[in-house]
């Protein structure tokens, strides 16, 4: 009786542990779709910068002061030549459409120059209705001559000519404001074409640019995620030889994925170039856990089902819990950067990742002690038990390690060094460019336009006056550093700032004075090719200007503009993902010490937990790509994530009693235990991340590359470099003491 | 240097006949030549306006505005029938931020207004003189002329024809 009354009473106390697991996953369920729902993309290109550097603060003033090119269109009209009468008609009909698209608030063009006429007066340089082709040919090529302005505008061999459109951005939905924009401007350009074959029409600048961005950020989530779930359970079904268990690793990681974007929503964190890659990252820990979990239960055989469910998710949750603080501890590094987004990616990761954690256990634990109520379920583990699971030949590496541990070791910690070494010498690269792929339209049209009319990004110096004597003096020197011809201000004006004032639109007008009228612009157009080029440009413009004696006393603030201001904050920045890195790395050993109790382990899982980041780190600097925005970013995040195969190995160890009573044997049983395992979730990893590869967003698919290569290079350290390491370097003392295990 | 309009861009809509811009309303859209100054040059313009009529067959609003290459500036116009062939508007241009008033006659043929009150530019005080006529039925053309408080000749800054947007 006592004995049935305690079983009715375990009975009904797992139904109500079980009713109240579904209930809080529920709760999940509904917070996730909720949040979903409020989800926000965006490409966030200033927020990125938002930070309180100095060249920020000087950009931000700069942008509040004058009107800048952030909000330009760019249209690239080519056609075997300009001067015919049905392109200049056709170029002439979209121009006017283009100003009555909402938003469109001015429109800077060949079209709107004037030039001089034999009896003095100004006539219009592209006349009304259209000369013939030799007449305008004419009309252009003395232009060309002898207007800056229009060369600015025009390719010398009237193949090619640039349309800026100034648009606005204001209310809330900039980024459907922006679609419609664009989408109307290239309605507009597929009439030219229409109307005059031979001439092709392109958009480029900012915002196509970020209109670009944000539209492949939402394709790359559906793609990211999608991938990941397929790739997922794939691997889940060849691992487990069973479409039923593998079908039963899925809710815990699609979970996790939902909770992840969800949070985003409610905690109003859009969806940027930086955040993309955590609900990918999640799937792929939460894969990784789940299949954990799944193996842990095929040990459990002899236990009721839901006891082995429990045992088998409490004794793997220690891991996996580890595993998600370590990724939480290279976020969390990254939560201190100085840049906004940076700091916002940081302190997302270190939610997602534990709310990820929590999410799989919670979710797994549910799913498998319900379905360990069929009578389907038990056969599945018992079938899995008897045939191990598949570990595809790399479980065998390890045995490589046992048969020459010394050599191994000692060329691990050699190859640390060398590899840290190189690593630390690599610089740092940026370039505005980065998120576009070589072969995007835009990056494209952006280097036609640089490479058959004329240059497009701006380097600009405020200057408090509105002299043009004095202007004409900065004018001067910046066209003296920089060889241009194309350098911009009122000293170029006829009546200066009066001039502009009363016959420019305001947003041309704001481009030479400020909104308050006490500034005037220098700017000067250059070939953009990289942060670093754009920085030492930027230097010798300052260093001369502050060399200048007749500018002594006049007010001339530092060169900024977005390509000076983005490469500047990108190189601090940089350096601070950088150091996070090496927070990480240090926050991790601290946290396998105070978990193990044992600081020699811990130091000794520093070696293949850094061995992935400095080979790779090596590797950039050998190449001479150096450490760019997405791998800085992958090298610490994969760092993270890459940990979780050592702290899974040390796992096994502490389990086996081999933290206690250390010595070779036990490491070799728990790395044979684990290595299935570690193949399998590191296969999860790579091709679970795999789908970054056809990511449309080149800084997401360099993401992908580097995070890839940390896992891949992660296993093999944990596989051969980590038992040797252990084996060499491992708790002497205690393992002469103890006996080997039987 | 690139310059837009700075002065009066009167170019504004009727319906497809003189006489029926009471009862026109929809969307035109105006092409023809634009002076963006006084003294400025005839270039290449377009317009879309929106004219909306009142019930009553007597007053007519025209909103929209008018784009060259260099610009574009939002017109806005209000005819009004006065007692007898007589018609009164006033137009509003943003471009100069003033509002001239007109007082003319309505024909079968067109309407003919001339200015009662002055339009300022750079100083100088200038009358102004509109006719809207029907080349065909299905559009309508106007002409403005500028000329300087006492100077003689008249000066075209628009000559535009309307039609209906879409048609």
């Amino acid at each position: 009786m006592g004995f049935g009354r305690k079983l009715a009473g375990a009975m009904a106390a797992l139904r109500m542990r079980l009713v109240l697991l579904w209930a809080l996953l529920l709760l999940l369920v509904v917070m996730s779709i909720t949040g979903i729902a409020r989800l926000r993309f965006d490409d966030e290109l200033f927020r990125f910068f938002d930070s309180d550097l100095v060249a920020f603060d000087d950009f931000v003033a700069l942008s509040r002061a004058f009107e800048g090119d952030t909000n330009d269109v760019i249209v690239l009209i080519e056609a075997p030549d300009l001067a015919a009468p049905e392109v200049v008609t056709a170029i002439s009909d979209f121009l006017l459409d283009a100003q009555f698209v909402p938003g469109v608030r001015a429109a800077i063009s060949p079209l709107s120059l004037r030039v001089e006429a034999a009896d003095g007066v100004f006539e219009p340089l592209f006349p009304y209705p259209a000369p013939s082709r030799e007449d305008m040919a004419a009309r252009l090529d003395a232009a060309l001559a002898n207007d800056p302005s229009l060369a600015r505008l025009m390719s010398a061999d009237r193949g090619a000519l640039v349309v800026v459109l100034p648009i606005t951005e204001d209310g809330e939905d900039d980024l459907r404001e922006r679609r419609e924009q664009i989408e109307a401007l290239d309605r507009l350009g597929e009439r030219i074409v229409a109307a005059a074959p031979g001439v092709s029409v392109a958009l480029s600048g900012y915002p196509v640019l970020r209109d670009n961005v944000a539209q492949a950020l939402i394709d790359d989530i559906v793609m990211l995620t999608g991938i990941g779930i397929i790739v997922g359970f794939i691997i889940a079904i060849t691992t487990f030889r069973s479409l039923r268990l593998g079908l039963l690793t899925l809710p815990g990681p699609v979970m996790a994925v939902a909770v992840a974007i969800g949070l985003h929503g409610h905690l109003g964190v859009a969806i940027n170039t930086m955040t993309i890659a955590l609900p990918v990252l999640v799937l792929v820990l939460a894969t990784s856990d789940s299949i954990h979990i799944g193996f842990e239960r095929s040990r459990q055989g002899g236990r009721t089902s839901a006891r082995a469910t429990f045992r088998a998710v409490r004794r793997v949750a220690i891991a996996c819990v580890f595993a998600a603080f370590t990724t939480a501890v290279a976020f969390a590094a990254l939560a201190t950067s100085r840049s906004e987004i940076l700091a916002e990616m940081g302190r997302m990761g270190v939610i997602v990742a534990l709310a990820s954690v929590v999410t799989v256990l919670l979710t797994q634990t549910t799913v498998l002690t319900t379905a360990g109520r069929f009578a389907w379920f038990a056969p599945l583990f018992a079938r899995l038990s008897a045939h191990p699971p598949f570990g595809r030949g790399l479980e065998h590496l390890p045995r490589l390690a046992f048969r020459a541990p010394r050599r191994l070791a000692f060329f691990g910690l050699g190859l640390l060094a060398v590899s840290t070494l190189l690593y630390s010498q690599a610089g740092p690269r940026y370039s505005l460019m980065d998120s576009l792929k070589p072969n995007s339209p835009i990056r494209t049209v952006f280097e036609r336009v640089e490479e058959r009319v004329a240059p497009v990004s701006q380097i600009q110096i405020p200057v408090t006056s509105t002299d043009p004597a004095l202007v004409g003096l900065v004018q001067n020197v910046v066209a003296e550093v920089t060889g241009s011809d194309q350098v911009q201000s009122i000293a170029g004006v006829m009546g200066g700032v009066a001039e502009v004032e009363e016959d420019l639109p305001e947003p041309l007008a704001r481009r030479l004075i400020s909104r308050d009228g006490t500034q005037t612009l220098v700017s000067v157009p250059f070939r953009y090719e990289n942060g670093e080029q754009t920085l030492a440009l930027a230097d010798r413009i300052d260093a001369a200007l502050a060399a200048e004696p007749g500018l002594e006393g006049v007010e001339v603030g530092r060169v900024t503009g977005l390509p000076v201001m983005s490469a500047r904050v990108a190189g601090v920045v940089l350096d601070e993902i950088n150091r996070s890195l090496l927070i990480a790395l240090g926050g991790v050993a601290v946290m396998i010490w105070l978990w193990l109790g044992n600081l020699r382990i811990a130091l000794i899982s520093l070696i293949p937990n850094m061995l992935p980041v400095t080979l790779i780190g090596a590797w950039l600097m050998l190449t001479g790509r150096g450490i760019e925005f997405s791998n800085g970013l992958a090298l610490t995040v994969a760092f993270g994530v890459a940990v979780d195969d050592t702290l899974h190995v040390l796992n096994r160890l502490r389990l086996n009693g081999g933290i206690v009573h250390f010595d070779r044997a036990r490491v070799f049983a728990a790395i044979e235990e684990v290595a299935p395992a570690l193949v399998t979730t590191s296969i999860v990893l790579v091709l679970g991340m795999g789908g970054t590869l056809l990511a449309e967003n080149k800084g997401v698919s360099d993401f992908g590359k580097i995070a890839m290569a940390v896992y891949v290079l992660a296993l093999i350290a944990d596989l051969i470099i980590l038992p040797a390491a252990l084996a060499v370097f491992g708790p002497r003392r205690v393992r002469h003491q103890t006996r080997e295990p039987s | 240097m690139i310059r837009i309009a700075t002065v009066l861009m009167l170019a504004l809509a009727s319906p497809a006949a003189a006489t029926e811009i009471f009862e026109a309303e929809g969307a035109w859209v105006g092409e023809g030549l634009l002076a963006t100054g006084a003294e400025a040059p005839l270039e290449r313009g377009r317009c879309r306006v929106e004219i909306a009529p009142e019930p009553g067959g007597r007053d007519v609003s025209v909103t929209g505005s008018c784009a060259v290459a260099a610009g574009v500036s939002d017109i806005s116009l209000r005819i009004v029938r006065a007692a007898g062939a007589g018609v009164n508007a006033g137009f509003w241009s943003a471009a100069t931020g003033q509002t001239v008033q007109f007082s003319g006659t309505e024909t079968d043929a067109a309407i003919e207004l001339n200015s009662t009150t002055v339009l300022m530019v750079d100083e100088t005080p200038y009358e102004s003189r509109v006719s809207v006529s029907a080349p065909d039925e299905t559009s309508f053309a106007i002409r403005q002329l500028l000329r300087a408080e006492g100077a003689e000749a008249w000066r075209l800054v628009v000559d535009m024809t309307y039609r209906k947007a879409g048609g």
